[in-house]
């Protein structure tokens, strides 16, 4: 899956220590989502749309979609 | 005695790599503690009653306190995040694949005539494996 965390946390200037902090994860699994590293569990998911007040499909694509 | 600490310090290489509110190393240190106050007496105990028929149960007393090192480990892995538990639970498999492999390995070593080895040995190879198995985990998902 591919995301667009980075430029929704770069919009707000938030860092990812505190990304990690208001969704109770660590840095390292932040940037790991950020890069398409890992892809988060659908709890997770849905709490950063929430954080983030966006629908989940406009933060998360599938690999392949514009 | 040494073994033990050299074990306990492993673990605390791992506590730290996954280090969240410090709460897991206060009741790991606790529970160490403990075990080390029992041991001490334990070890005096079982040495000078060596034909004393009360003196296994007695020797594994010290196995006591770190059932409640188990417990808190068991909590530290609950409170990690998804992706730490995934890396954990991805190095805790290869520790037990990689144990039992070495393990069953030595088995048939021992019956061509290599030496007994002790039982402790067991968890040192496990521990290492995960150490292993952590890097390996780390370095796909980190």
């Amino acid at each position: 899956m591919r995301n667009s965390l980075r430029v929704l946390r770069a919009e707000r200037d938030w860092s990812q220590k505190t990304l990690a902090e208001s969704l109770a994860v660590s840095r390292q699994t932040i940037n790991a989502i950020e890069t398409s590293k890992y892809d988060p569990s659908l709890p997770l998911a849905f709490k950063i749309a929430e954080l983030f007040d966006r629908p989940i499909e406009e933060i998360f694509r599938p690999d392949g979609t514009g | 005695m040494t073994k033990v600490i050299h074990a306990s310090s492993s673990l605390w290489r791992r506590i730290r790599l996954y280090s969240g509110d410090g709460r897991y190393g206060r009741e790991l240190v606790a529970a160490l503690v403990a075990y080390a106050a029992v041991l001490v007496p334990t070890i005096v105990v079982v040495n000078a009653n060596q034909d004393a028929a009360w003196r296994f149960p007695v020797a594994v007393l010290p196995m006591i306190p770190l059932v409640f090192a188990l417990f808190a480990w068991v909590r530290f892995f609950r409170r990690m995040d998804e992706l730490q538990q995934r890396i954990a639970l991805e190095a805790l498999a290869f520790a037990f694949g990689g144990t039992a492999l070495i393990t069953f390995s030595y088995w048939f070593l021992q019956d061509a005539g290599f030496p007994d080895l002790n039982w402790f040995y067991v968890w040192p190879i496990m521990a290492g494996l995960w150490t292993i198995g952590g890097q390996l985990a780390k370095r796909r998902w980190l």
